[in-house]
């Protein structure tokens, strides 16, 4: 191959949104105007979303630049001065290795995600050069599920999806039970406010995961496979439908694989929004075209399962693992993590964090090691005051406690769940009482109504945060709340309803002093339930005009370098005065 | 209202009679109409496995379906808890008053529907509107109503 | 077939493989409860109140769908196990809208079923409505005549024109009845050899009386008056209540074998003691017969008398002639036939003086408004305040008027002198009717009240002394009579309870759902029914009454009476008897109000012909989706939505009048509650301890 500079721009739903489409158009015209001596392609996302959109610019001595930010009008000085000109634009490059980053790569262990940003997700000749499908080969050549199930269970590997069972374990009952027909599946329905792993992941290397799910399939004997994605992912989607066509051309997938007896098809079925899919029973039943209402366990879906078939369900990130552990050997993954949590874990880090994105760390990392060197703090400059971990499910970890490792059970021990790994973290100005009801809303109206506790007890639940957010809490109602959610966590279902209750009980435990002040004082600190606040400007004031022109509904009067006041019976109280002062001179009272 | 349920049969069609093809059938008759008519769902009961109680009961059971019309352009705001802690509220407050709507409606006129939606998972962006495949990150109040401005200039644009 | 070993309740079990803990526990005799599981249909789990604990779950698993292991240790009771079932119940209480039973009836002291004897009358059988009224009331006669109706002020028709005349159905169902010749006289056990002692002949007594007889035991009742009826006869004049009425429901007592001991004073010709001696159980409904004091000077002076004293006189003697000026004090019920009474014995003006405003006179406003017709000056925001023989030899009575202040502790506003409004009346008889008191003073032994009244339980009527019963006014203080009747038959359960020495618990009272106040009930829910005026009752006009004691109110006639009981909506549901959400949340202890929120909109269909779909009695246990799927084929019924807002509902969300209905009555059989009901099958009768009930509709 000719050395040529290769402009490779990220192309993921989060580089899109951030403006890539426009970079992206810019490049092609000017490439094509121009007549630059440059290959363009395009990858995924590279996890540091917070700088996106991003371009990478390999110099054809074979050096990389990532570019971040890019706009279009950085972007045409970049093919100006670095692709036309040979001088890398310095101030605009980030060296995630270097500098104050450092930590921001140093810190990671990239099993999961190592080849996003580094292949063309549309392009299987990028995964391939990257050992991709060579685990596939592996296991076929060896030709022992027996031992290759043995393998994946001694590696330690857990589903990264909720409650953490046993990979290993779970592809020996499918195995044990396997008939004459046999399912797998990759649950790549992810509903977690605040989770984008699995997105980032199809959207970026979506043959990891056929080759992680066609290695599953040999183990349990199973011949079908499908990919529940969230209608929401259609990017994910297109990916993943192009990738199957490309694995199927190079034999990789579809009838006798690589000359074996052993055939493997995968269809990939959009899911309709409903957040209970995630529950392996509601998934099926949704594959079935079915309204996706969970049913009792057992029987487990490894005894019967799709269409009343053997079936084995592991989500994206665990299916993503399993090509890793298959070329590198059980041992070597073992040898990452802590004694019962193994490998690595990926979380999306959001909320008011400075560097959002998707990080992939090895199991027993701290909390504060995660959330301060790597994600650097908070975008804001408030303290952090705790994150949210495992979305609806989890449980909100205070500050004071980030020395937390991050393991299955030390996680679960503090009331909150690894879940799929949305990490959201919260600066002071964030109110506990109204997480708990954004959560419980959200789990309330993502209920499929089943069962009694969970389809009638959350209703009750949020009715009682509501009212409490709302100003109208009565001193029983932590009781009520505490004594209603014990009974919906240990009654209920399906894993939605038995987890809905965690976000309220983690609150409660980590944060009652805030449940108490809104009912007895009447006060919400952190200023945001409204009818339990007023903002006052301060002295620290310079009179800057900013928060009086922000403000929506013109309550701000104050002339210019003159202390502003608030108008309160105006004041609708949406904080936007303090979240636009510079001078911290607006206060929550 | 009469629908072209030639349409529909076309759906049938290409996608299959199954009992188990309700979401797909669904998805590609609200593709078609952008929402689903009743007389879809009588229609495909009457041709294929699927039930009228299957169909209606998986048309309002997931979001994504909707049995009205909606308006020309869906705002959707994310309300994923990195949007809702970053203000999402603040942000479905701002388009309602400057679409003079609730969330949930259409606009007299038909062009806008304002929709609160779970995650879109552009966490990094928080909070975030989508509306079509286009995504508005970093928003506040001012800059979500100035969304719709700019919607309305290119509009008349065209 | 293979085996299972597991332990139920720590006791060593086997039982098939594939067998469920739900199976296996009935097999065993144990009770759990479960809404959703139907054994013709798969295992589906939506209810979750047949949870139990299996040793080594952390959460309560579902009963029905899960089954047996080796070696699977399950526990199906306990306080965890309790607890999340009465919650269960209760989350669904708190999502479901209805009544149980007709708010007419739950109003009831006695719980009549009103809307079932209704339903008697409205179908032209007036002797089935008379013998279900029997079920809780043997004394429909007089109730009919006397009863203030709480029933009527909570009657639901009042949402659509005017609330129902259950009182005078009542009476009409009893009138037909005697006026056949036939009186309904009940079966009764055979005798148990057990002699119960009743004290005082009204209500109370008379009614525990029918009951214990009914129930084998032997009734001897005693009274101090020479006759029965206690407050109906001697405080109630006759133009109301004609002592035959009094007579023959009093008969029926005495052919079930009672006997009646009259001019029997206790304390004084007989002791409590003996009576404990000598019979196995003692009742005592010896009522409140003592005059309140106005603690007025003068009230003790000749002329001027109480209100019960004057009435009581009369009864006895209906040509007594009163003085031609009477002044009556007090504003209820005994002030009014006071003030009637009188017109009645030749007084040329009567007054009532009311220290109140009219629209706080305890009295009917019906009696109210009929003195008024027949003349009765009525004089409100006045009181005595001394009372002297002038020397014209007639009452001179010293009066003050009074104003409305603060709202006192009854929630009315309390009366307060007018300063200088003194002024005095000249009249003849002055009577004071301000209400009555208990004197239970000469039941030596007995735990008192400090208002001298019986300290007994208001369920049981259990006293302080074992076998001692007690009920009715003498309880209360001065009540209605059908609070009396309530207390009698309650009592009557519980003696004979006691008599067979059972646990006293009295009478079962089942969990009852209710909507609501008026003013908070869904207008839904009373849709569909057209205005219809309340039938008027037909009485003698004022002048001709007042020249004699004859009843003042004829009576409903055959047309009237079918006329009115149409009006009956028949609120409750018709499967109160049976509905599996009511038994549980009885047993349960469940309460109505333990989570509330927002509740169910009331949705009635009644698009079918035969069958009435109510989805906000719909529990959502899927019973009637999976009949018509897996059992009928019809895929009929369906889910709709989800969460909170999912319901059942036909196919399409149709009208229930526009689906295949193939089946459709094995789905109503199916419903483990009221939501889809046979419209034939009205609101049933309550199954009754006393008579075996009358089957009603198809």
């Amino acid at each position: 191959m000719t050395a040529q500079t290769q402009i490779i721009i990220g192309m993921s739903t989060c580089n899109i949104a951030a403006g890539a489409q426009d970079v992206l158009h810019l490049i092609e015209n000017r490439v094509a105007a121009d007549g630059l001596d440059a290959r363009v392609s395009v990858m995924g996302c590279l996890g540091m979303c917070y700088c996106e959109p991003q371009v990478k610019v390999i110099d054809p001595d074979g050096t990389a630049h990532v570019y971040t930010r890019v706009t279009p009008r950085r972007m045409e000085r970049i093919l100006a001065d670095h692709v036309a000109g040979g001088q890398p634009r310095q101030p605009w490059i980030a060296n995630f290795r270097e500098g104050a980053e450092h930590d921001l790569m140093d810190k990671q262990q990239r099993i999961v995600l190592g080849n996003c940003g580094h292949v063309n997700p549309d392009d299987i000749n990028d995964y391939i050069a990257r050992e991709g499908y060579q685990a596939l080969e592996k296991v076929l050549a060896q030709n022992d599920p027996e031992a290759l199930i043995e393998e994946v269970q001694n590696s330690g590997l857990r589903g990264r999806g909720g409650a953490g069972f046993s990979t290993g374990l779970k592809w020996r009952f499918a195995r044990n039970n396997r008939g004459d027909k046999n399912y797998v599946i990759c649950n790549a329905d992810e509903g977690d406010p605040g989770a984008f792993m699995d997105r980032t992941t199809l959207e970026s290397d979506p043959h990891l995961v056929l080759e992680g799910m066609a290695i599953g399939a040999f183990a349990v004997g199973a011949d079908e496979a499908y990919i529940y994605c969230r209608a929401e992912y259609p990017m994910a989607i297109a990916r993943l439908e192009r990738a199957i066509a490309q694995a199927e051309e190079r034999g990789y997938l579809g009838q006798g694989i690589l000359g074996t007896d052993f055939s493997f098809r995968v269809h990939v079925k959009e899911g309709a929004g409903a957040f209970v899919c995630g529950e392996e029973t509601a998934l099926i039943a949704s594959i079935e075209g079915q309204r996706g209402m969970p049913r009792s366990r057992p029987p487990f879906p490894a005894e019967a399962g799709l269409f009343g078939k053997p079936t084995t369900i592991n989500n994206v990130e665990t299916w993503s693992n399993i090509p890793w552990i298959v070329r590198n050997g059980a041992a070597a993954f073992g040898a990452l993590g802590t004694e019962k949590s193994k490998g690595t874990k990926v979380f999306a880090l959001a909320g008011k964090i400075k560097h959002g994105g998707l990080v992939e760390v090895p199991m027993g990392i701290t909390l504060h090691e995660i959330i301060h060197e790597i994600g650097g703090g908070t975008n804001s400059g408030r303290p952090v005051k705790a994150v949210q971990l495992g979305g609806p499910s989890g449980g909100c970890i205070p500050a004071h406690m980030f020395d937390l490792r991050i393991d299955y059970d030390e996680v679960t021990r503090t009331g909150a769940i690894m879940g799929s790994g949305g990490m959201v973290v919260m600066d002071d100005t964030t109110c506990m009482v109204d997480v708990a009801r954004y959560f419980l809303n959200f789990t309330q109206l993502e209920s499929c109504g089943k069962c009694t506790f969970c389809r009638v007890g959350t209703t009750r639940m949020l009715e009682i945060l509501t009212r409490i957010c709302e100003g109208e809490g009565v001193p029983e109602d932590i009781e009520r709340l505490e004594h209603l959610a014990h009974q919906v966590k240990h009654t209920s279902l399906c894993g939605l309803g038995q987890s809905a209750p965690n976000p309220v009980l983690t609150t409660l435990r980590y944060f009652r002093d805030e449940y108490e002040e809104h009912i007895f004082a009447k006060h919400c600190r952190s200023g945001k339930c409204r009818n339990l606040c007023s903002y006052e400007i301060t002295d620290n004031c310079t009179g800057c005009l900013i928060c009086k022109k922000d403000c929506p509904v013109n309550c701000i009067e104050g002339a210019r370098k003159q202390k502003h006041v608030i108008d309160q019976d105006a004041c609708i109280r949406c904080g936007v005065c303090r979240d636009v002062c510079k001078f911290d001179a607006v206060i929550v009272k | 209202m009469n629908i072209d349920l030639t349409q529909v049969d076309a759906i049938v069609a290409r996608v299959g009679t199954d009992a188990n093809l309700t979401i797909p059938v669904l998805q590609e008759v609200q593709e078609a109409f952008r929402y689903i008519p009743l007389e879809a769902i009588e229609r495909i009961a009457a041709t294929t496995d699927m039930t009228e109680s299957q169909l209606y009961g998986v048309a309002t059971f997931y979001a994504q379906f909707r049995l009205a019309p909606v308006g020309e352009q869906i705002i959707k705001v994310c309300h994923g808890t990195a949007c809702h802690v970053g203000g999402a509220e603040g942000l479905t407050e701002s388009l309602e008053t400057r679409l003079g709507i609730r969330n949930g409606e259409n606009t007299p006129d038909m062009k806008y529907t304002l929709e609160a939606v779970a995650c879109v998972g552009c966490c990094s962006l928080a909070p975030v509107v989508m509306v079509g495949e286009r995504t508005f990150g970093s928003l506040d109040r001012r800059k979500a109503a100035a969304i719709v401005d700019e919607l309305e200039e290119r509009k008349d644009a065209k | 077939m293979e085996k299972i070993k597991f332990t139920l309740d720590g006791v060593a079990r086997e039982a098939a493989k594939g067998t469920t803990i739900l199976a296996a526990a009935k097999q065993a005799g144990k009770f759990i409860p479960t809404f959703c599981h139907l054994k013709e249909l798969k295992p589906f789990s939506s209810c979750f109140v047949c949870v139990v604990e299996v040793k080594g779950r952390a959460n309560l698993v579902p009963s029905c769908s899960t089954a047996l292991a080796d070696g699977m240790e399950i526990v199906t009771e306990g306080e965890r196990i309790d607890q999340a079932r009465r919650t269960c119940v209760e989350l669904l209480l708190s999502d479901h809208e209805g009544d149980c039973l007709g708010p007419c009836m739950v109003a009831c002291p006695a719980g009549i079923d009103i809307p079932g004897f209704i339903y008697h009358i409205a179908q032209g059988d007036d002797r089935a409505a008379h013998e279900l009224i029997h079920h809780n009331m043997p004394l429909p006669g007089i109730l009919g005549r006397v009863c203030t109706r709480p029933c009527e002020d909570a009657c639901r028709r009042q949402l659509v024109e005017k609330d129902l005349a259950i009182c005078h159905l009542k009476r009409f169902a009893a009138d037909q009845v005697a006026a056949s010749g036939d009186e309904y006289v009940p079966a009764c056990a055979p005798d148990t050899g057990k002699r119960v002692a009743i004290v005082g002949a009204g209500p109370a007594g008379l009614t525990a009386a029918y009951y214990l007889q009914i129930l084998g035991h032997a009734c001897t009742v005693y009274d101090m008056h020479e006759k029965s009826g206690g407050m109906t006869r001697y405080g109630i004049p006759s133009y109301r209540l004609p002592r035959d009425v009094i007579e023959r429901e009093t008969d029926t007592i005495a052919q079930l074998g009672a006997s009646f001991r009259y001019g029997v004073r206790m304390g004084k010709d007989v002791q409590l003691a003996e009576l404990q001696q000598q019979y196995d159980a003692v009742f005592l409904a010896t009522g409140a017969q003592k005059a309140k004091a106005m603690r007025v000077d003068g009230e003790d002076i000749d002329g001027v008398m109480s209100g019960i004293g004057f009435l009581e006189m009369v009864s006895r003697d209906e040509t007594h002639r009163t003085g031609d000026v009477v002044m009556v004090v007090g504003g209820g019920n005994t002030a009014i036939d006071a003030a009637r009474t009188a017109l009645r014995c030749g007084a040329k003006e009567v007054s009532i003086l009311y220290r109140r405003t009219r629209a706080e006179m305890p009295a009917l406003a019906i009696e109210i408004d009929a003195a008024d017709e027949e003349g009765v000056n009525i004089d409100i925001l006045a009181a005595p305040v001394k009372i002297e023989r002038g020397a014209d030899g007639r009452l001179h009575v010293t009066c003050i008027r009074m104003e409305l202040g603060e709202p006192d502790a009854s929630g009315r506003r309390r009366p307060v002198p007018k300063p200088n409004s003194e002024h005095v009346r000249v009249v003849d008889v002055a009577i004071s009717a301000i209400g009555q008191d208990v004197d239970a003073s000469v039941l030596t032994g007995l735990t008192l009240t400090r208002w001298d009244s019986i300290d007994a339980d208001l369920h049981t009527g259990e006293t302080n002394l074992p076998g001692v019963f007690a009920g009715g006014d003498c309880v209360t203080g001065a009540d209605i009579a059908v609070t009396a009747v309530g207390a009698g038959r309650r009592a009557a359960i519980a003696i004979d309870q006691y008599l067979n020495g059972l646990k006293v618990v009295g009478d079962v009272v089942k969990y009852n759902h209710f909507m609501g106040e008026l003013k908070d009930v869904d207008r839904k829910s009373v849709e569909g029914f057209a205005p219809t005026p309340r039938v008027p009752m037909g009485e003698l006009s004022a002048a001709t009454r007042t020249r004699s004691f004859d009843e003042v109110e004829v009576g409903f006639t055959v047309e009237e009476a079918r006329a009115e009981a149409r009006r009956c909506m028949e609120c409750g549901c018709r499967d109160a008897h049976e509905c599996r959400l009511r038994t549980y949340a009885s047993a349960f202890g469940a309460q109505q109000h333990r989570y509330t929120g927002v509740k169910r909109t009331f949705d009635r269909d009644v698009s079918h012909d035969a069958v009435v779909y109510e989805a906000h009695k719909c529990i959502q246990c899927g019973i009637c989706v999976r009949t018509a799927d897996e059992l009928l084929h019809t895929a009929s019924m369906g889910f709709t939505d989800r969460g909170i807002a999912s319901r059942v509902k036909p196919a399409m969300a149709r009208p229930l009048g526009d689906i295949d209905d193939t089946g459709i009555d094995q789905m109503v059989d199916n419903c483990p509650v009221g939501a889809l009901t046979h419209k034939a099958d009205s609101v049933p009768t309550l199954p009754s301890r006393f008579v075996r009930p009358t089957p009603r509709g198809k």
